[in-house]
């Protein structure tokens, strides 16, 4: 079983965790003023990244919280976690 | 069902209720139910009178363990008062169970993925987290002492994989 670093609770086992899509995707301040194509790339459009991809997790079956975590969809490998609103350690940037 | 083994009891506290807010009024929450200060996390903590469990950073699960009269919520009130919060009454929505007895901690790990060994899951810690296919509250009273809040249409689900679990483990108490 995968373990994840919840940014709150610590290491805990995957299954309390589920997966909340694409990280870092701000809704446009006043969508009024946003082209029918641009709105459509806000909603539908996804990097769809091969290698090192930011993700929103949650913990639904601990904290609840939503964090982020930058992970490899090549391997897997959860590189690391941090709160919701936060920018990628430095070393990720 | 349940009263009858040894292992598996039921726990009553007369109510209970999620609480939500900042952490400064989490802390003025605390205070007036009796306890020093609030709890850190994934802390659990009994005064008696009540019990203050970490769920998240701003959510608190509060039991009473006293009379049937209202208590938490007029004891509360005041340090709520003029604060954003949220406090939902939940006493029918879960009930409580007590498993108590030699290899408790394995007869759990039949249906909870976390690691209870002392030194992961010490005592006095606290986590929801889940049994099988239903959330639960999972908090270590003693070394071989766990309290468990489950929804209340879970809770014969809970307790039948228990006792089917305990056939495979030298666990006499079930």
């Amino acid at each position: 079983m995968l373990l994840i670093h919840c940014p709150h609770c610590g290491t805990r086992p995957e299954l309390e965790f589920s997966y909340g899509g694409e990280a870092h995707i701000a809704r446009p301040a006043d969508p009024s003023l946003v082209s029918d194509e641009d709105w459509a790339s806000y909603l539908y459009l996804r990097s769809n990244t091969k290698g090192v991809h930011a993700e929103r997790w949650r913990h639904v079956r601990g904290c609840g919280r939503f964090f982020n975590a930058l992970r490899d969809t090549t391997n897997d490998r959860i590189l690391v976690t941090y709160k919701a609103g936060e920018k990628p350690p430095g070393e990720f940037r | 069902m349940s009263e009858s083994m040894s292992g598996l009891s039921v726990a009553s506290p007369t109510e209970r209720f999620v609480l939500q807010a900042d952490a400064m009024t989490l802390a003025a929450a605390a205070q007036a139910l009796g306890f020093d200060s609030d709890v850190v996390t994934s802390e659990a903590r009994d005064n008696g009178a009540f019990a203050l469990l970490w769920l998240g950073p701003d959510e608190r699960l509060i039991l009473a363990w006293q009379d049937q009269t209202p208590q938490i919520a007029p004891r509360v009130a005041s340090a709520l008062a003029d604060q954003p919060h949220s406090l939902v009454e939940v006493t029918h929505r879960q009930v409580s169970r007590r498993l108590q007895g030699q290899s408790i901690s394995e007869l759990l790990n039949c249906g909870c993925p976390l690691d209870l060994e002392p030194t992961q899951f010490p005592v006095g810690r606290c986590s929801r987290t889940l049994f099988n296919k239903a959330e639960i509250v999972l908090w270590r009273r003693g070394s071989n002492d766990f309290h468990v809040e489950i929804w209340r249409s879970y809770a014969d689900y809970f307790e039948r994989w228990l006792i089917e679990a305990a056939q495979d483990l030298p666990v006499s108490t079930l």
